[in-house]
């Protein structure tokens, strides 16, 4: 069924997209450049809108509140590359990269491969499966409108519908920040058993996005795992949730710059540290 | 404590918000100050349109600055402006805010078009005060009537597509096309590549 998803880019960019379309939106639009470009000028122009809003001074106790906040929140380490100078976009080190010392420096140990291989595995995960939260928050709002009798649950089902709704918003972050990278590059393999994957990444952003459609299903005691491959060898970047029919999109976060491919093997359902099989696909980056 | 006479000639603007979130992204509290006065009210504006409720506003503009101090290493200054950044996170939080409280859950969407139009008399009033805006104003003059609402409702409404289409009582189909079609020429108009 065409659902002719392509036309979503406006209703995407203006974030009027429910869960569930959302997430059928991502996993189209990824196989397509054209519709990527679209989002991602689109989000931009979407950010102009909200510069024809009048400004309204937010109250001193709103300052006050976030001043003290910030100096209790721990900041996000940049992803896949050193900082970048803003003003040029361009500083970035030259190869190799080991040689940046800044980045040794923020690191704090002289093996940067190692670091950055400890960094990219803790960082390695799997996109929430954001149907399922969806039609879980869809439920829980459903529970909280229809049980209004049962007031002691109902602040915990708030705190879960919200950390649900935290989760889709970080996925929804990640495959934007992945749309609206320059460096977006995006590439789709057929398998000889017409399984598709398609991988969409930015190595500024230092995330990726694979689309599976149709991998053939597994024992349940083996997965499909993931791999960023480089000189330095493969780094477990988690493994790929294939379950059902649909296409499944999975996020991983890692930094990218120094890897040359991207890889699936079939791993033990637990994953390995190294790979064990040879790749069922191969993409190089 | 910074003197303003102590900078030296040569230092670019030091308030520009790129240069800001770069020394934000290094845990520099007394730049991220300096952004929030500079910007804060541009994002609670926008946030307060969406919610139209001040304490929820008040919720919102701190989620979203917490994250600018949090992911300011992030921020890719090839992929656009700060500001721009920071009100795509903002109008992404507020439009989640408003989809998941209790009240905009039974909101009438009768109700909800109502004062969002008046709302919107409002700032058209004020609206010329400010240049961009302006040149926004006018690009969205350049739209039918039709797409105009359609992309109004949804990015300042908070409404999803499939609620526009509801509230102008037109097929899904349409409202999809109106707001793609009206992006399109908007993002033209702005000379956005």
């Amino acid at each position: 069924m065409d659902r002719q998803l392509h036309l979503l880019t406006g209703a995407y960019a203006l974030n009027a997209l429910d869960p569930a379309e959302r997430e059928d939106f991502e996993n189209q639009a990824l196989a397509s450049q054209g519709t990527l470009h679209e989002v991602r000028t689109l989000s931009e122009t979407a950010a102009r809108l909200a510069e024809q809003t009048t400004p309204v001074a937010p109250p001193a106790r709103a300052k006050a509140n976030i001043m003290a906040a910030i100096r209790d929140t721990p900041q996000l380490p940049a992803v896949g590359a050193p900082a970048d100078d803003p003003m040029t976009g361009s500083a970035r080190a030259p190869e190799p990269a080991p040689a940046d010392p800044a980045r040794r420096h923020d690191e704090g140990v002289a093996d940067l491969d190692a670091a950055r291989q400890r960094r990219a595995g803790r960082q390695a995960r799997t996109a929430w499966p954001s149907r399922f939260l969806a039609g879980a928050a869809a439920a829980l709002l459903l529970a909280a409108g229809v049980l209004t009798g049962v007031v002691v649950n109902q602040n915990r089902q708030q705190d879960q519908l919200e950390q649900q709704l935290k989760a889709l918003s970080e996925h929804q972050e990640q495959m934007q920040q992945i749309f609206s990278a320059t460096d977006m590059k995006s590439a789709t393999q057929r398998m000889d058993d017409g399984a598709e994957v398609t991988v969409a990444y930015s190595a500024t952003a230092g995330l990726a996005a694979l689309t599976t459609r149709g991998l053939p299903s597994l024992p349940s005691d083996k997965g499909y795992e993931l791999w960023l491959i480089g000189e330095g060898g493969a780094t477990p970047m988690g493994m790929l949730d294939t379950a059902g029919t649909a296409p499944k999109t999975t996020l991983v976060e890692g930094a990218m710059d120094q890897a040359t491919h991207l890889g699936i093997t079939v791993e033990p359902a637990q994953g390995s540290e190294q790979p064990t099989t040879d790749p069922i696909m191969l993409q190089q980056l | 404590m910074r003197l303003p006479w102590a900078r030296t000639a040569e230092d670019p603007a030091p308030t520009d918000p790129e240069v800001l979130i770069h020394r934000i992204a290094a845990g520099d509290q007394e730049a991220f100050e300096v952004l929030y006065d500079d910007v804060s009210p541009r994002v609670f504006g926008l946030i307060l349109r969406i919610l139209r409720d001040e304490s929820q506003a008040e919720e919102v503009l701190q989620e979203v600055f917490v994250e600018v101090w949090q992911q300011a290493a992030r921020f890719d200054a090839d992929r656009g402006r700060a500001v721009s950044w920071i009100m795509v996170l903002a109008h992404r939080r507020a439009v989640d805010r408003v989809r998941a409280s209790q009240s905009s859950r039974d909101r009438d969407l009768r109700e909800g078009i109502k004062g969002f139009e008046e709302s919107y008399d409002d700032v058209q009033d004020t609206v010329e005060a400010h240049l961009e805006g302006e040149r926004v104003h006018r690009a969205l003059g350049q739209l039918s009537e039709a797409q105009r609402r359609a992309i109004e409702l949804a990015y300042f409404g908070g409404f999803t597509h499939q609620e526009v289409a509801k509230l102008l009582e037109v097929p899904v189909g349409t409202v999809k096309t109106r707001i793609r079609d009206g992006m399109i020429k908007l993002r033209d108009q702005l000379g956005v590549a």
